[in-house]
């Protein structure tokens, strides 16, 4: 008995053509654009295939939280000591909220896009797409082995990084993150592992306030150089001369007693008993010569 | 979602997914199963969002572990492209197919809105069951000659009078798919063009350097002739 669901019918194109043609898979049109993700996978420790609940929904609110300060740098300018997401306006905060997919079966790994529409942070100015702040965010992600470039990253997005970290102590062997653009091109992952938060504790200690006293230190000023501001004193009891720099606001002052005496006001390194360098914070006004 | 199309029947037509059949006697011929078509609403949403993207996820899985170069369709995920905000909100109408009550092709629909609106089809795609790989082969043979075909009675039965706009996704499919229908149908389709935008209001526009192709409307009724069946 023939199968009922088969018609026999053939479209009249096909009768003559020869059997064994692919068709093609997209016949129209170009593979779509998409909003931005984020996708974060977890590993487990010791190969698990479970996590604490509390664990899982601690990564989702420091994803958030870190696209927020990625946000926030986009929107705002870079500000090295943001770290109160509680000041954020309300239309920023939609702005970057992200929006969980399903997870993929079988793992922790777990899509998040940004779709919002272009943000205007202020009247008269170009929107800002949502790629922007992924962009960003993979600027955070690679600032973490830059010092240099970490100089940039809020507070807040470098102690949500040391919040990540401890979760990397107790549940999760290694958390990836990889972002993908619009045009669906992924980013270099980015493997958050208990070796590369050592790097993280070494930004925050490199953000720590110094330690070293303040001295006061008097002496001849004989050099001063304009672009660099760097400057040499001679003090006495000591024949080489102090090296050291000041701020460029300092600059004026710096010219203006060249060969006089001075006294500054700033962080001491000394080699043995000799002071080697200055780094000045303080030029001590109305007593020069 | 705005789905500003209709979805007629298929009057005296049959839209089919022909298949290949080995004969006992060694030899072959075609055969077919009716088409379905229905819009890609929440109801449908599992079609898209379990059973196609599973079958790409095992291909791309299966790419990953042999070390081969993946294929371009896994760069296609529909379940974003019906879903995502800003898609549904766009005017478009993504219709499903589905033979055998399984998911086989998909369309993704514009009415423009010039003087003289036409179907435009920002895509047209076989489902992964149906593309040849390393976990499995092709069901049907010519789907997407059926598929093209309904986008022409719809168009037909919308008031555009066969009208149908695309720009073909690349020029091996220009050559072998579309000058295979023009073959057919002599006059299918208006001249070639290119830098012609395509009604999208989403993302970059990236049509600009693809052949735009359009349907005469005696070549659209002559072509859905074709599949007559009554």
């Amino acid at each position: 008995m023939p199968d009922p669901q088969t018609l026999g019918f053939i479209p009249k194109w096909l009768r003559d053509e020869s059997f064994g043609n692919d068709d093609a898979f997209l016949m129209a049109g170009s593979i779509p654009d998409s909003d931005p993700r984020v996708v974060t996978r977890l590993i487990p420790k010791d190969h698990g295939f479970s996590l604490p609940a509390r664990t899982v929904g601690r990564v989702l609110e420091l994803k958030q939280n870190l696209v927020l300060y990625a946000a926030r740098d986009v929107a705002e300018g870079y500000n090295a000591d943001f770290a109160d997401l509680r000041s954020l306006k309300e239309p920023l905060i939609r702005f970057a909220t992200l929006t969980v997919e399903p997870f993929e079966p079988g793992s922790f790994v777990i899509p998040a896009r940004l779709e919002a529409a272009p943000f205007v942070a202020n009247d008269g100015e170009e929107p800002i797409p949502t790629d922007r702040v992924i962009e960003r965010f993979n600027q955070l992600l690679e600032s973490i082995d830059r010092p240099n470039d970490a100089a940039s990253m809020s507070m807040g997005a470098l102690l949500t990084y040391r919040e990540l970290s401890k979760l990397l102590k107790k549940d999760i062997e290694s958390i990836e993150w990889v972002t993908i653009d619009r045009a669906h091109n992924r980013a270099k992952p980015s493997l958050f592992t208990p070796e590369r938060m050592e790097a993280i504790e070494r930004l925050l200690e490199r953000r720590k306030p110094t330690a070293n006293a303040v001295e006061r230190i008097s002496g001849r000023l004989t050099a001063f150089d304009t672009v660099t501001n760097a400057f040499q004193l001679s003090v006495s009891g000591q024949r080489q001369r102090i090296r050291g720099t000041v701020m460029a606001f300092h600059a004026p002052w710096m010219c203006e007693r060249l060969g006089q005496l001075v006294e500054l006001e700033g962080i001491v390194e000394r080699r043995g008993a000799k002071i080697a360098s200055l780094t000045v914070h303080r030029v001590v006004e109305g007593e020069d010569e | 979602m705005t789905a500003d199309l209709t979805l007629p029947s298929p009057g005296p037509y049959s839209f089919v997914a022909p298949f290949v059949v080995n004969n006992a006697n060694g030899t072959w011929r075609r055969d077919s199963v009716p088409l379905a078509f229905r819009i890609a609403d929440e109801g449908q949403k599992p079609w898209i969002q379990k059973v196609w993207k599973d079958m790409r996820s095992a291909v791309h899985e299966a790419h990953t572990l042999s070390g081969t170069p993946v294929p371009k369709f896994l760069q296609w995920q529909p379940w974003q492209l019906c879903y995502e905000v800003a898609q549904r909100t766009a005017g478009r109408t993504p219709i499903l197919a589905f033979a055998e009550d399984h998911i086989a092709g998909y369309l993704n629909l514009w009415r423009t809105q010039d003087a003289t609106p036409v179907l435009y089809i920002e895509h047209i795609c076989l489902s992964p069951g149906n593309l040849p790989t390393k976990l499995w082969n092709g069901r049907y043979a010519g789907l997407g000659w059926s598929l093209f075909a309904f986008a022409i009675h719809l168009s037909r039965e919308n008031g555009m009078n066969g009208r149908v706009g695309l720009h073909a996704s690349d020029e091996n499919v220009l050559n072998s798919v579309y000058r295979a229908y023009a073959r057919k149908v002599p006059g299918l389709f208006k001249a070639d063009a290119m830098g012609i935008a395509g009604p999208t209001n989403y993302g970059p526009m990236k049509n600009l350097t693809l052949t735009y192709l359009e349907t005469t409307e005696e070549g659209a009724e002559k072509f859905l002739e074709g599949y007559r069946n009554a």
